[in-house]
């Protein structure tokens, strides 16, 4: 027979147990497949329901984007919904990468970053469907507090982190950041430059809690999700631009040629006197 | 038998590397006649540049036919990189082109002075850099 307190020591086991089996159970997205490409002038986006121009998810999903061609007119295509953080970066034929799951209802439009604007077109809508779920603000890390005098200065608390009950399986299912592609999300499929550090994920299925979807938010989103606006289609949007590593490197190139410069016109300069 | 999309392949890459490897060497030649004193490598320079520049209008016209079109240019997208390409390069030629015409010109009264020369052709290969280094961004990501 088992007491009182031999019961209450099993208690705590089980009950953890079953949380964790909870979370493993709960904790999984769906993904919707998009393929991306260009067919005889048509630049398209097509989920399940061919031809119907528009891709439907609902909150929880995952889009599993899987790039049919290199392209066209010499640049990739790149998948990219800017209000909800989605960048896929350039991506070669074959190639497969996963979004972020989404957190934010509505209608959004869905792009490819270089082949957008006229006369390709190519866009369409995704409709997310479903409730949005707010991620979990980032804390604020607290100010150092300036030592004005010898007094001690004391200590302001910062927020404290609620801890969520998905946490463990939104710690699974979180988007894996690529390094050099996407804004975040993973990435799988045909090698690209961008693919050195591709993880493969296997798609998840099952219903998903909201305590997982606020974890995996905020653990994954760069920061806080914007609300669902109009696309500034053909202009500048807030989305990544991981281009601009090539700006800093031309920058950074300045130092060399110039000394190169400098140091030739100095001596050409002596020689000459 | 031919592909459907056998007239959408790119050729502005295949012809690219031509001016742009001109236009490089005309600057190392530059360099390297101040550096050396030798005169030789000053014409030789001059010669590469004219050369890289009497290409650089068919890498213009090959790159908007790859761009299917100056659309891009119309509704202009300062996110992307294809315009920041495309001004870098068209700048980094731009400069080249009044670098060579300077040079010619005080060829006859002489020399171009050392900062002028330098400066000039040094910011025209730093601008043909930064126009690579985009276009490598904007073709491999």
């Amino acid at each position: 027979m088992i007491g009182p307190r031999r019961r209450s020591g099993l208690l705590g086991p089980a009950l953890a147990g079953m949380a964790i089996l909870g979370v493993v159970a709960t904790a999984a997205a769906a993904s919707v497949t998009v393929h991306v490409g260009s067919f005889d002038g048509r630049f398209y986006f097509e989920d399940a329901t061919e031809g119907d121009g528009k891709v439907v998810a609902a909150v929880g999903d995952q889009l599993r984007f899987v790039f049919d061609d290199s392209g066209a007119a010499g640049k990739r295509h790149a998948a990219e919904v800017v209000e909800l953080g989605i960048y896929s970066g350039p991506q070669p034929a074959g190639a497969t990468w996963v979004s972020p799951v989404i957190t934010t209802a509505g209608t959004f439009q869905l792009v490819c970053r270089f082949h957008k604007a006229a006369p390709n077109n190519h866009f369409t809508t995704l409709i997310v469907t479903g409730t949005s779920v707010t991620p979990r603000p980032t804390p604020k890390p607290t100010p150092k507090p300036t030592p004005a005098s010898t007094a001690r200065p004391t200590p302001t608390p910062g927020p404290t982190p609620v801890p969520s009950a998905g946490s463990g399986g939104g710690a699974t299912q979180g988007p894996v950041a690529t390094p050099g592609g996407g804004s975040n999300g993973e990435h799988t499929g045909a090698p690209s430059p961008n693919a050195s550090a591709a993880v493969q994920t296997p798609a998840p299925t099952g219903p998903v809690r909201t305590g997982d979807l606020e974890s995996a938010a905020a653990s994954a989103s760069p920061g806080p999700l914007e609300p669902a606006g109009e696309l500034p289609i053909g202009g500048s949007g807030p989305g990544p631009t991981t281009w601009l590593r090539s700006a800093w490197v031309a920058i950074l190139a300045l130092v060399p040629i110039g000394t190169i410069a400098v140091t030739a016109g100095v001596r050409g300069s002596r020689r000459d006197a | 038998m031919i592909a459907d999309d056998f007239w959408t392949l790119p050729i502005h890459p295949a012809f690219v590397h031509f001016p742009v490897a001109m236009l490089s060497a005309a600057w190392g030649l530059i360099v390297l006649g101040y550096i050396s004193g030798a005169s030789r490598w000053r014409g030789l320079a001059t010669n590469v540049e004219w050369i890289g520049l009497a290409f650089v209008p068919v890498t213009g016209i090959t790159g908007l036919r790859d761009a299917e079109g100056p659309s891009f240019l119309v509704e202009i997208d300062w996110s992307q990189p294809l315009i920041w390409h495309v001004l870098a390069s068209s700048t980094a030629a731009l400069v080249f082109a009044v670098h060579a015409l300077a040079a010619h010109r005080a060829r006859r009264r002489g020399q171009l002075g050392p900062v002028l020369d330098l400066g000039l052709s040094s910011l025209g290969f730093w601008l043909l850099l930064a126009g690579g280094l985009i276009a490598g961004e904007l073709v491999y990501g």
